[in-house]
């Protein structure tokens, strides 16, 4: 809804979009490896910083998982990749740590992210036994609610960013709003407490501790939902994952 | 949770609240409860079923959703005088007010 997306066939067109002033700032593009030649790819990464003033993040797709390959996307620039066959689940969370610096485990690699470039970011916990409790112990009705609200997260925190981008104090506070009672009733504290905070400071107008606070709470929901993500797929597998009671990893 | 069938006089409920997740979460109590659950996404659409033929008989209002707001909505009602006495039930996450 508000992310732009292009898609690019050949390494000259993608460097077209990249270049073109009508796209930039591009968002993170995903660049396949070797279908776009990985040693032409140090090209647009090399010159991308005279086009864009902020950092771009670059996620590389690739077929091959080879030992090295880290260091090579690490050299070239690129933020994370990712191994083909991917899956939406995959993308998404390379997506995150792309955006938001989001710690990621499994198949995505954040080959630049380590501990002096990350911003502190606050513990989460989260009880889904607390949660089945509230919700009178119906577990299929647990079930449904995650879904609904791995769906929605993403969109609530998106509305945020463009309501900050767009000076749209409504959007601000109507999205940290949502996100705060949703964090809430899943029992996590932490981060309700922080979207109140949000939303708070969206209300007495302060877009700025908004704009200050928003890296490290999109970052910490983007864990949430990866480790919420992985915790399903680890049951629908039939294994165990952090029982129901579980901290988010870092 | 056991709670008894709704008697006569209130049957059909309407939820209007934009956030999904407790849409989901008020349908599934609400139904199992025995009651007629219409859902509302907006205060828009909610208003809209309020003044249909056979409306609900209580609105369950969000405080905080598209307008008009339940507190809005709550107004519009109350404009209207009509008879039976309308019980609304006002919800927010406004906890601190």
């Amino acid at each position: 809804m508000f992310r732009r997306s292009s898609l690019a066939i050949a390494p000259r067109f993608l460097w077209e979009c990249l270049s073109s002033q009508t796209v930039n700032p591009f968002p993170a593009p995903a660049t396949s490896h070797p279908a776009c030649g990985f040693p032409a790819l140090g090209a647009p990464v090399c010159f991308l910083p005279r086009f864009t003033k902020a950092h771009l993040p670059i996620i590389a797709l690739t077929a091959y998982a080879m030992k090295g390959d880290s260091e090579r996307f690490i050299a070239a620039g690129m933020d994370a990749y990712i191994s083909k066959p991917i899956n939406a689940a995959t993308l998404e969370s390379a997506m995150a740590i792309a955006f938001y610096g989001a710690g990621a485990s499994g198949q995505i690699k954040s080959p630049t992210k380590n501990a002096s470039e990350s911003e502190p970011e606050c513990e989460v916990s989260w009880s889904e036994a607390e949660t089945l409790k509230k919700l009178g112990g119906d577990n299929q009705l647990l079930q449904e609610v995650i879904e609904i609200f791995l769906e929605e997260a993403p969109k609530h925190l998106a509305a945020l960013r463009f309501g900050l981008e767009e000076e749209s104090g409504d959007a601000v506070e109507r999205a940290a709003h949502s996100l705060k009672g949703e964090l809430g009733y899943l029992s996590i504290s932490e981060l309700s407490k922080s979207a109140l905070e949000l939303e708070e400071s969206e209300r007495n107008s302060d877009l700025e501790s908004v704009s200050r606070m928003l890296p490290t709470f999109e970052a910490s929901v983007w864990r949430l939902l990866i480790s919420i993500r992985k915790s399903k797929s680890m049951a629908s597998e039939g294994q165990h994952g952090a029982g129901p009671t579980g901290a988010i990893p870092s | 949770m056991g709670f008894d069938q709704p008697g006569e006089a209130c049957q059909r409920v309407l939820v209007a609240e934009d956030d999904a997740m407790f849409r989901k979460i008020l349908h599934n109590w609400l139904h199992s409860w025995g009651y007629q659950v219409t859902i509302a996404e907006d205060g828009a659409k909610a208003w809209e079923i309020l003044q249909g033929d056979s409306a609900p008989q209580l609105p369950i209002l969000d405080w905080m959703m598209p307008e008009p707001n339940g507190v809005e909505l709550c107004r519009l009602i109350r404009e209207r005088n009509s008879s039976p006495y309308q019980y609304i039930v006002l919800l927010t996450a406004k906890d601190d007010k």
